[in-house]
């Protein structure tokens, strides 16, 4: 794989909920149960 | 900045460990992904911060760990304009990652997310990045997450071939002296099982790649020990004597193999990989079975007869013989004066009863580890294996701590790399991570000295480290610290280090000029290992 466009298929859908870019990073790490993160701001 | 002020808002439910440096975030994440076999997150700011990470995901791309970093980045409208902390993270990145993107757009965050863990976890997993611009953080969409299953073109795990299992199952019913290589891909397909029963359905001795120590107890009869440049004798010499070479889920890489044109010139190699590009890469197979290791080797099991093989199994325990006489005894059980690192493996060994993580940083400390630690569990040996990372133990054993609290974590390192990434014992306060730290202390960069020994007639240049107070170090991060300079305090000093139900340093100063043996010399064949 490289880098690509961030075209790909899809299981499920869920109601829409109008949130910042940085809210939808956050919430995206939720969704896949993502619990702990290591980092630096 | 505006990602942070998210997490404080989520921190109920995500729980963002502060590294003290990049590096060490990338391998806190392998050290997670690694233990758990789950996917690993670090997350970096732009510029500085996010080729920082870099070390750790090329790390993570030769050694197939699952982790997906995600990095800030100047507006999109500045992009190209040398911004203050812009630098192309997606350029940087690409020969290292397994994919990667950059997000200018919030509306795109969720596909690209979703991509990025699918892609990290999926077939031979690796680390991905995402980069997203400031303003893709800052502006405002209509939020939905669907999770990716599939990806045009990427074919994660390719469908094996019924012909293949025949054709390989059919070479090792005949085989008089067959041999079983394994790599990470057992562990990473989490088909320890299926490899348990086909050696010991087929009675083969089986060898391992330190990425793939651990699988197969220590103990068990048919585990002969590891392959490569300081592994054991009997596997390396005896590769060039099977007559059906069994990879499974490695890769022949050179530390593996040593010379190439020498290597099991005699056998007929089945390859059992699942990354096409594998196959016939540095070894050339009689049949390849691509796939899935677990799926691959759940197929051919009825098909194995079963057998012993047991006059060829008896040549491994000759070879190993000579090899505890020349170099295991000393190792262990040493007679003069000055601490091994052998005896402080065996002392953890006999103090952890074969259940401990051991999390090694690159060098003679880290072979020695390999050699010697004896691994019940499966996902015990967490080690910088394609890279050779200095500084990679430290920040590793703290995430693989707080992947499995429940289990006992070892790093295991020494004095030169410790010192790559000290500044992770920071993290380890920080956090109350009862990370065992032990750092084998020789006042060398070990490795390398030895090689001028042996190679560069003794001329020690730049090996040397004039060290510092280890012990005080660790007690200003507030950690319980103890030094050992005598094999009498050894056994102790590791009991109160096992019972510490905290984070605990322990500094042991061991002999100044010991060596890594056995060892295949740089460009030779496996069956030239020296013995001294």
């Amino acid at each position: 794989m490289g880098a690509d466009t961030i075209k790909d298929n899809k299981i499920s859908t869920k109601a829409t909920e109008r949130i910042s870019g940085s809210e939808a990073i956050v919430r995206c790490l939720i969704e896949e149960v993502i619990k702990i993160i290591y980092g630096y701001p | 900045m505006p990602v942070y002020d998210e997490l404080y808002k989520y921190q109920d439910k995500i729980h963002h460990v502060l590294t003290r440096h990049e590096q060490g975030a990338t391998h806190s994440a392998q050290g997670f992904a690694r233990i758990s076999g789950k996917v690993g997150v670090a997350i970096a700011t732009s510029g500085p911060g996010a080729t920082n990470l870099i070390t750790g995901i090329a790390d993570a791309q030769i050694d197939s760990t699952p982790m997906v970093c995600i990095t800030g980045q100047v507006p999109s409208h500045l992009l190209g304009s040398d911004a203050f902390q812009e630098t192309d993270i997606v350029g940087i990145s690409t020969p290292v990652t397994k994919w990667n993107c950059q997000v200018t757009k919030a509306a795109d965050i969720p596909a690209a997310l979703a991509k990025a863990f699918y892609i990290a976890r999926s077939g031979r997993p690796g680390p991905v990045l995402v980069d997203i611009t400031k303003d893709a953080q800052f502006d405002e969409f209509d939020f939905s997450y669907e999770k990716c299953t599939k990806v045009r073109s990427y074919n994660p795990v390719p469908k094996t071939a019924v012909s293949s299992i025949e054709a390989a199952a059919k070479l090792i019913n005949t085989a008089k002296k067959p041999f079983i290589i394994w790599g990470q891909g057992i562990i990473l397909s989490e088909a320890e099982e299926q490899l348990k029963a086909l050696v010991e359905k087929a009675g083969i001795p089986a060898a391992w790649t330190i990425l793939g120590a651990s699988a197969l107890p220590t103990s068990h009869p048919l585990n002969v020990g590891m392959l490569g440049m300081h592994g054991n004798y009997a596997p390396n010499v005896l590769t060039n004597e099977c007559d059906i070479l069994i990879a499974i889920g490695m890769r022949f890489d050179d530390r593996v193999t040593g010379k190439l044109d020498e290597y099991a010139r005699q056998a007929k190699v089945i390859h059992f990989e699942i990354d096409p590009a594998e196959i016939d890469k540095n070894v050339q197979t009689e049949v390849a079975v691509l796939g899935d290791a677990k799926a691959s080797l759940e197929a051919i099991l009825p098909l194995i007869n079963e057998n012993s093989h047991t006059e060829w199994h008896q040549k491994f325990k000759e070879l190993y013989a000579i090899e505890y006489e020349k170099v295991i005894k000393n190792d262990l059980h040493p007679t003069k004066e000055g601490l091994t690192m052998g005896e402080v493996l065996k002392e953890i060994n006999i103090q952890s009863k074969g259940n401990a993580a051991i999390v090694t940083d690159v060098g003679q400390h880290q072979m020695i580890a390999c050699r010697y630690a004896e691994f019940n569990k499966t996902k015990s040996n967490i080690t910088s294996g394609g890279l050779g990372t200095m500084g990679f133990g430290l920040p590793a054993a703290i995430g693989a701590k707080m992947a499995a609290p429940e289990r006992e974590v070892i790093s295991i390192s020494g004095d030169g790399g410790y010192q790559m990434t000290l500044q992770e014992l920071g993290t380890i306060f920080q956090q109350k991570a009862a990370v065992k730290v032990v750092v084998l202390n020789n006042d060398f960069l070990g490795m390398v000295r030895q090689w001028q020994q042996l190679f560069f007639d003794k001329r020690y240049a730049s090996t040397e480290m004039i060290n510092p107070n280890f012990v005080a170090i660790a007690e200003g991060y507030y950690i319980k610290a103890r030094k050992v300079t005598k094999r009498e305090e050894l056994a102790e000093a590791v009991a109160e280090m096992m019972e510490s139900k905290e984070a605990y340093f322990l500094e042991v100063c061991v002999e100044k000029e010991g060596n890594v043996f056995p060892m295949v010399p740089s460009g030779a064949s496996v069956s030239e290992i020296r013995l001294e």
